[in-house]
C-alpha cells in the first residue's frame, strides 16, 4: 500500500513537469485528487479493508501525499497564471487605482494646522476669540489713540444693531462694537484670563472695510502670537520668528527686523524673510529686493499690560502677526486672494 | 514722499550714496520704496540742426541733418518749427521717450520712415515729460533749446541742471514721524542713521514791534496755534532752482508767493497758506466751525458743502479756507495780488483728517497735519518763509500776530542702562547709547548712583513721538543696528497648553469630515437681503446690521451657514453631479456669538439620508449621546422657511438642541436656481462640546456565532420606520446586535398605498450558540406582533 502511494507521488511529479497551462494543471488535479476517479482516492478507498493498526499508518501517509500534491498544484497554478501562459485574463496593473471617496480641507485650514502644530509644540495656547468685538479690546486696550487712522470709518466695520453680550470684565470705555480688524483683539482678553508666563497664538478671521482685488480681501485671516514673561527680549522675538519660518518652509531662512509702527508694540518691527525663490538674488516675487514681507511684530506696549491689569514694569513680552493667506499663496503658488472665499471645488480639491 | 537727494545734501553734506541709503535706511529708519537716479533723460542730448529739407515722400515730414557732438545724424521729424541753426533735444537710438507724449515710455530704435532712414528723434517737450517747464504753443511743435546756449552733445539732464536723484520713502513707514515729512527732517534722520553732520541754520527771527492782525480762534476748533503775517509782495516768476525742486517733488509751480509756501512745506514740513489780503473781507481772520449749509469754492475749483464738523478759516463774511486742508479760490494769490496774509498754524490732526475725508480732498497739507506735527515748528517756518519772500518776492512785513494759547511742554524720560538691556537682549555700552541719542538731538543727563546708571532724556521739540522709556529704547536699538541683536532661544516654565475649550473639537471635526467625503468651504460672515429672501430668512429677525457695509450684499451678519452654502452649490453645480460640503464658522447674535457646523449635500437621490448618515456618524465618532425627534414647522425658528414642510429632524443632546437635519424646501432651491435636491445639517459646536467626549464603555465580544435574519414586510406607505424599529428592538432585546433597512420598495406587485420594507437583523448571544430553528421561530413571533400592530403582511421569504 505504501509503495502504491510512492508510485502515485512519483507519477504526479513526472506528469507535473509537463503541465504548463491552468487547464493541464486542472487535469492533473482531477487525475490524482478527483473525488470519483482520482488515483489517490482509489488507494484510500481500500484503506478501510486493512487491519486497524496498519490503517493508521497508511492513512497518515496517504494524507501527507495529498497535502503535498495540493500544495504543488497551487504553486504550479500561480506560476502558470503569472507567466501569462494561462487563458485566465490577468490583471492590467497599469490601470489606475479606484479612488477612495475623500473630501478636502480648505488650504487655509492646512496652513493654520501647520502653524498651530509648530507653536503648540513650543507650549503656546491657541485661542480664537470673538469676531464681533467691542471697540475696547480691538482698539482702546491696544493703545490705539482715539484719532488713529485705523479707527477711521474707512477701515472698520461698525455695528448698527445694539449688542447685549454678557462680558466677564466690564469695559472701562465702551465706544461700541466692531468687526475685529485684527486677531490682536485677544491679547488683553487672554491676559485678563491668565497670569504670566503666557504663550498664546490667535488664528482667526478679521475684517477690513476695503475694496477687494487680487491681493486684498475684506475678510482676511490672521495669526497673532504673543509671549509675556519677566524677561522677554527682542532676541527672543527674533529667534521665534526664525524658528517659525524655518519649520514652515523646511529650510534655513534669514529674518530681518526693520523699524515699523504699531500702536500696541514699542519698539515695533516689520518682519522680512529671505526670499524663498531666488536665494536673495532678486526675483519677481520679492520685487528684486531679496526679502519677502511676512508680517509685523514688536515688544508689547506698557499700555497694553496696563489695560490687562498687570503690574507696571513687571513683565515684558513680544507680539507678532502674520497673514496665513499670504503664507498659503507663497506655498501653493496661488495668484489671487479671492480664490480662498470663492469656494470653487475645482480649486479646493487641489489641496 | 519723494525727497531730492541734492536738497537733502544741503543739510547733510556728507550723506552716503543713494545706493547705501537704499540698502540701509530701510533697516534703521523708514522704508525706501525706490530711487529715481540721475539717469533722467538718459540718451537724450542737445543737438543742432544743420540742414532741413522736405521729406521726398511725405508732406508733413522733414529730413534734418543734426549735429549731436559725437556724430551727425539724419533724422526724420514732423515738427512745424524746425529751422537751421536751432538747438534741439535729440533722443538717440536706445533712449527712452514717451511717443507723442502719450502712453508708457518706449525705447527708441533706428527706423526707415517713408523710405528715409532715421536715426533718433527730435523731441517735443511732452515726449520728455517737460511740458510743465516748456509748454507747447502748437500741437506739432518741437522743443527749442536755442535760448539756453548749451554746447552741442551735452546730456539734456545736465543742460537742464536736473541731475538730481529722487528718494521715494513709503509714507506708511513714517506715519508716526511728522518730522520726517520734510527735507530738513529727513536729512537730520539720515545724518543720525549714517553718523554724518547735520547743518541747518534757522532764519533770522521776524522783528517785533510791527503792526498786529485781527485774528480770533474759537475754542471748539482745536486750533493750537495761529501765526498771521501781513506782507507787501510783488507776485512774479519763481527762481528756477525753486521751481525745479518743487517739480521734482511733484508740486506744480504757480507763482513766486505760492511756490515759496510750498517750498517751505517741503523743506520744513509745515503747511502754510497765503491769502490775498485785499480779498479778506473786514481784514479779520476767524478760526471757527463751519455753519450748516455753508459753501466754499476751493482751490481745486470745486464747490464744497460744509457742516459743523469742519473747521474753517473765515473773514467777517464767509469761509476762506478749510483749516489744514485747502484754501478758498476767491481769496487765493493771483498775479494781481499786492498784499498777502500768510497763515502758519497748527490744527488738531483728527479734525483735519475728518475734514479731508469728508470733502474728498487729500492734500499735502492735510497729509502733514494729520500726523500731528509740533506747534513749535510754526516759529521756524514763519521766519524761513518771510526770509524767502524778502529774497524772491520783494516781501515786506507789515503786521505780525502769533496766537499760541498753550505752549507745548517737552518731556523728560528716565531710564537705566538695564532697562535697555532687558528689552533689547544685548548690553549696549553706555558710551554708545549716549552717542546715538545725541545724534537724535536728545539732551542727556547721565547719573550713576549705587552702580545704576540713569539717563534723563529730553527729546527735542520736533520729536513729540518720544514719550516713554520704550520709545527711547526703540531709537537706540534701531540706530545701533537690529542685525546686531542675537537671537535667543525661548526658555521658561514648561506647560502643556490649555487651548480655548471648543477648539480641539473643531480640529477633530475638520479631520473626520473629509474622510467621509466632505470638502471644507470658507464663506463670508455677511449676506444681504436678496440672499436672505431667497432662502426664506427674515432680515428683521435676529440679524445684526453693519453700519457701514461694503455693499448691500454684505449688510447683515450671518445667523446660519446655510445661505452662503447654498450659493456654493450654485457655483459648483455646473461641473459637479454631486456635492458634499461642510463649514465651521461663527454665527452672530446680539447676545452671543457661537460656532456652527454646516453640512450640505446635493445629489439626485437620498440627499437627506446621506446628510443624516454623515451627521450621525460624526456624533458617534465624537461620542455625543443623542436622540432625534421629528419636528414640525414652528414659529420659534427664523430658518424654518428654508426647510421642506415636515422634512426636518431635530437632534438633541441631553436637554439641549444640538442641531437640525433637513431637506431644503423646493421653493428655496428654485429661487436659488439649484436643480437637484439638497439636504442640510447644522450642529451647534458648543452643544457638541458640552455633551461630547463621553468615553465609551467596552462591550465584551461574544464567543458564539451570530445569525443573520432577513425580513420583508408590506405596510402602509405612511408608516414611519421608527415605529418598525422600536418593535424590533423591544422584541429582540439584548440579542439584537444590529438592525438595518436594506430596501424600501413601492409599485410593482406591492398594492397601492403600501410599501415593502426589507430589514436585516443580526442576532447573537453572549452565553450560547443560537439555533437557526429557534431564531426562525422568533421571527414568526415578530411577524405576529407586526401583524397585530400594523396589519403587516410578509412579502416573501
Amino acid at each position: 500500500m505504501i509503495d502504491q502511494l510512492k508510485e502515485i507521488q512519483q507519477a504526479f511529479t513526472t506528469a507535473a513537469a509537463q503541465a504548463q497551462t491552468a487547464e493541464q494543471i486542472e487535469a492533473l488535479r482531477v487525475e490524482f485528487l478527483g473525488r470519483k476517479a482520482g488515483r489517490l482516492n482509489e488507494v484510500l478507498r481500500t484503506v478501510k479493508t486493512l487491519p486497524p493498526e496498519e490503517r493508521k499508518t497508511v492513512g497518515a501517509a496517504a494524507n501527507a501525499v495529498r497535502l503535498e500534491i495540493e500544495e504543488k498544484l497551487e504553486t504550479f497554478l500561480r506560476a502558470a497564471q503569472s507567466s501569462g501562459a494561462s487563458d485566465v485574463p490577468a490583471q492590467d496593473l497599469t490601470l489606475p487605482g479606484l479612488p477612495p471617496r475623500m473630501g478636502h480641507v480648505h488650504p487655509l485650514t492646512q496652513v493654520f494646522d501647520e502653524l498651530m502644530s509648530i507653536f503648540t509644540s513650543m507650549g503656546f495656547m491657541v485661542y480664537e476669540g470673538p469676531e464681533l468685538e467691542n471697540d475696547f479690546y480691538n482698539f482702546e486696550a491696544l493703545n490705539f489713540p482715539q484719532d488713529h487712522p485705523a479707527r477711521d470709518i474707512q477701515d472698520t466695520f461698525f455695528i448698527k444693531t445694539p449688542i447685549t453680550r454678557a462680558e466677564k470684565h466690564s469695559f472701562p470705555t465702551d465706544r461700541g462694537w466692531v468687526m475685529r480688524t485684527h486677531t490682536s483683539n485677544m491679547q488683553v482678553r487672554v491676559m485678563e484670563e491668565f497670569q504670566p508666563p503666557l504663550r498664546c497664538i490667535i488664528p482667526g478671521r478679521a475684517f477690513r472695510n476695503e475694496a477687494t482685488d487680487a491681493s486684498h480681501e475684506f475678510t482676511l485671516y490672521q495669526m497673532e502670537g504673543f509671549i509675556v514673561d519677566t524677561d522677554i527680549t527682542i532676541g527672543h522675538l527674533f529667534w521665534t520668528l526664525r524658528e517659525l519660518f524655518q519649520q514652515l518652509y523646511k529650510k534655513p531662512v534669514k529674518i530681518r527686523l526693520r523699524p515699523g509702527y504699531f500702536p500696541f508694540t514699542e519698539p515695533s518691527y516689520e518682519v522680512d524673510m529671505s526670499c524663498l525663490f531666488c536665494e536673495q538674488k532678486g526675483c519677481r516675487v520679492c520685487k528684486q529686493t531679496g526679502w519677502l514681507e511676512m508680517g509685523g511684530s514688536g515688544m508689547i506696549h506698557p499700555n497694553v499690560f496696563k489695560a490687562a491689569g498687570y503690574q507696571a514694569g513687571k513683565y515684558t513680552g513680544f507680539a507678532f502677526g502674520m497673514g496665513p493667506m499670504r503664507l498659503a499663496m507663497l506655498k501653493y503658488g496661488i495668484p489671487d486672494i479671492r480664490l480662498f472665499m470663492e469656494n470653487d471645488t475645482r480649486f479646493l480639491e487641489q489641496f | 514722499m519723494k525727497f531730492s537727494y541734492s536738497w537733502l545734501q544741503e543739510f547733510a553734506p556728507q550723506l552716503p550714496s543713494t545706493e547705501k541709503i537704499m540698502a540701509e535706511l530701510t533697516t534703521h529708519s523708514v522704508e525706501v520704496e525706490g530711487i529715481e537716479s540721475g539717469a533722467a533723460y538718459s540718451g537724450v542730448v542737445v543737438g543742432r540742426i544743420e540742414h532741413v529739407e522736405k521729406h521726398p515722400n511725405a508732406d508733413r515730414l522733414s529730413v534734418c541733418r543734426v549735429n549731436i557732438g559725437s556724430s551727425v545724424e539724419r533724422i526724420v521729424c514732423g515738427g512745424v518749427n524746425l529751422s537751421e541753426g536751432m538747438d534741439v533735444a535729440v533722443a538717440t537710438v536706445g533712449a527712452r521717450v514717451r511717443w507723442h507724449g502719450e502712453g508708457e515710455p518706449i525705447t527708441l530704435e533706428a527706423a526707415t520712415i517713408r523710405g528715409v532712414e532715421s536715426r533718433g528723434m527730435i523731441c517735443s517737450s511732452d515726449e520728455l515729460d517737460l511740458s510743465a517747464e516748456f509748454p507747447k504753443k502748437e500741437e506739432r511743435e518741437i522743443l527749442n533749446l536755442t535760448h539756453l546756449n548749451i554746447a552741442v552733445g551735452t546730456p539734456l539732464a545736465q543742460a537742464l541742471g536736473n541731475n538730481d536723484a529722487l528718494i521715494d520713502i513709503d509714507n506708511k513707514s513714517m506715519t508716526h514721524r511728522p518730522d520726517l515729512f520734510s527735507h530738513v527732517g529727513m536729512a537730520r534722520e539720515m545724518a543720525a542713521v549714517f553718523g554724518v553732520p547735520f547743518v541747518y541754520a534757522t532764519s533770522q527771527a521776524i522783528p517785533t514791534g510791527l503792526g498786529k492782525l485781527d485774528i480770533q480762534i474759537d475754542k471748539a476748533t482745536g486750533c493750537r496755534r495761529y501765526i498771521g503775517i501781513e506782507l507787501n509782495v510783488a507776485v512774479g516768476n519763481t527762481p528756477v532752482h525753486i521751481q525745479q525742486r518743487l517739480q521734482a517733488c511733484g508740486i506744480k509751480s504757480i507763482n513766486n508767493v505760492v511756490d515759496i509756501t510750498n517750498y517751505v512745506m517741503l523743506e520744513l514740513g509745515q503747511p502754510l497758506h497765503a491769502f490775498d489780503a485785499d480779498r479778506v473781507t473786514g481784514g479779520k481772520i476767524v478760526v471757527r466751525n463751519a455753519r450748516v449749509g455753508e459753501k466754499m469754492h476751493t482751490l481745486d475749483k470745486e464747490e464744497k458743502l460744509l457742516d459743523e464738523s469742519v473747521v474753517v478759516i473765515a473773514d467777517t463774511q464767509q469761509p476762506i479756507a478749510v483749516a489744514g486742508v485747502i484754501g478758498g479760490l476767491d481769496s487765493g494769490v493771483t498775479a494781481q495780488t499786492k498784499r498777502i496774509i500768510l497763515e502758519i498754524a497748527n490744527f488738531e490732526p483728527v479734525r483735519v483728517r475728518q475734514a479731508a475725508v469728508k470733502l474728498g480732498t487729500r492734500t499735502e497739507s492735510a497729509l502733514r497735519f494729520e500726523k500731528n506735527p509740533s506747534a513749535e515748528l510754526c516759529t521756524v517756518a514763519a521766519a524761513r518763509t518771510v526770509e524767502l519772500l524778502q529774497q524772491h518776492a520783494a516781501g515786506e512785513v507789515v503786521a505780525y500776530t502769533d496766537l499760541y494759547p498753550q505752549q507745548e511742554q517737552l518731556k523728560t524720560i528716565t531710564l537705566t542702562a538695564e532697562d535697555v538691556e532687558r528689552l533689547a537682549g544685548v548690553a549696549i555700552p553706555m558710551k554708545d547709547i549716549q552717542e546715538l541719542l545725541q545724534r537724535l538731538e536728545c539732551q542727556l543727563d547721565v547719573t550713576t548712583a549705587a552702580g545704576v546708571t540713569t539717563l534723563e532724556v529730553s527729546a527735542p521739540w520736533f520729536r513729540r513721538d518720544l514719550n516713554i522709556p520704550e520709545d527711547i529704547i526703540e531709537e537706540i536699538v534701531r540706530l545701533y543696528g537690529l542685525d546686531r541683536i542675537t537671537p535667543q532661544n525661548l526658555t521658561g516654565i514648561l506647560r502643556v497648553p490649555e487651548h480655548e475649550p471648543e477648539l480641539p473639537l473643531v480640529w477633530e471635526i475638520r479631520k473626520k469630515l473629509p474622510v467621509m467625503g466632505l470638502t471644507e468651504v470658507y464663506n463670508y460672515s455677511f449676506y444681504g437681503e436678496e440672499l436672505m429672501r431667497a432662502v426664506g430668512f427674515d432680515p428683521k429677525q435676529e440679524h445684526i446690521e453693519i453700519l457701514n457695509p461694503l455693499s448691500d450684499e454684505f449688510r447683515y451678519l450671518r445667523v446660519n451657514l446655510l445661505p452662503r452654502m447654498l450659493e456654493n452649490i450654485v457655483r459648483n453645480q455646473q461641473h459637479q453631479k454631486q456635492l458634499a460640503l461642510f463649514e465651521i464658522g461663527h454665527v452672530y447674535f446680539a447676545d452671543r456669538e457661537v460656532r456652527q457646523l454646516g453640512i450640505v449635500v446635493m445629489q439626485k437621490t437620498d440627499a437627506y439620508r446621506t446628510v443624516r448618515g454623515i451627521a450621525e456618524q460624526l456624533l458617534r465618532e465624537l461620542h455625543v449621546p443623542y436622540t432625534t425627534t421629528l419636528t414640525n414647522q414652528t414659529a420659534d425658528c427664523p430658518f424654518w422657511n428654508s426647510y421642506a414642510e415636515g422634512r426636518a429632524l431635530r437632534v438633541n443632546a441631553g436637554e439641549a438642541i444640538a442641531g437640525t437635519i433637513a431637506e431644503i424646501h423646493p421653493d428655496v432651491l428654485k429661487r436659488m436656481g439649484i436643480d437637484m435636491p439638497v439636504a442640510f445639517a447644522t450642529l451647534s459646536i458648543p452643544v457638541l462640546h458640552a455633551h461630547g467626549g463621553v468615553a465609551p464603555k467596552m462591550k465584551p465580544i461574544s464567543l458564539y456565532p451570530a445569525i443573520t435574519l432577513d425580513l420583508s414586510i408590506i405596510v402602509d406607505a405612511g408608516l414611519a420606520w421608527s415605529s418598525v424599529e422600536s418593535i424590533v428592538r423591544q422584541e429582540a432585546g439584548e440579542l439584537l446586535q444590529s438592525l438595518m433597512v436594506f430596501d424600501i420598495f413601492t409599485g410593482g406587485k406591492i398594492p397601492a398605498g403600501k410599501k415593502s420594507i426589507s430589514l436585516r437583523m443580526v442576532m447573537q448571544s453572549r452565553q450560547r450558540t443560537l439555533e437557526m430553528k429557534e431564531m426562525e421561530q422568533w421571527r414568526e413571533q415578530l411577524m405576529a406582533v407586526f401583524n397585530k400592530q400594523f396589519g403587516v403582511q410578509l412579502r416573501d421569504k
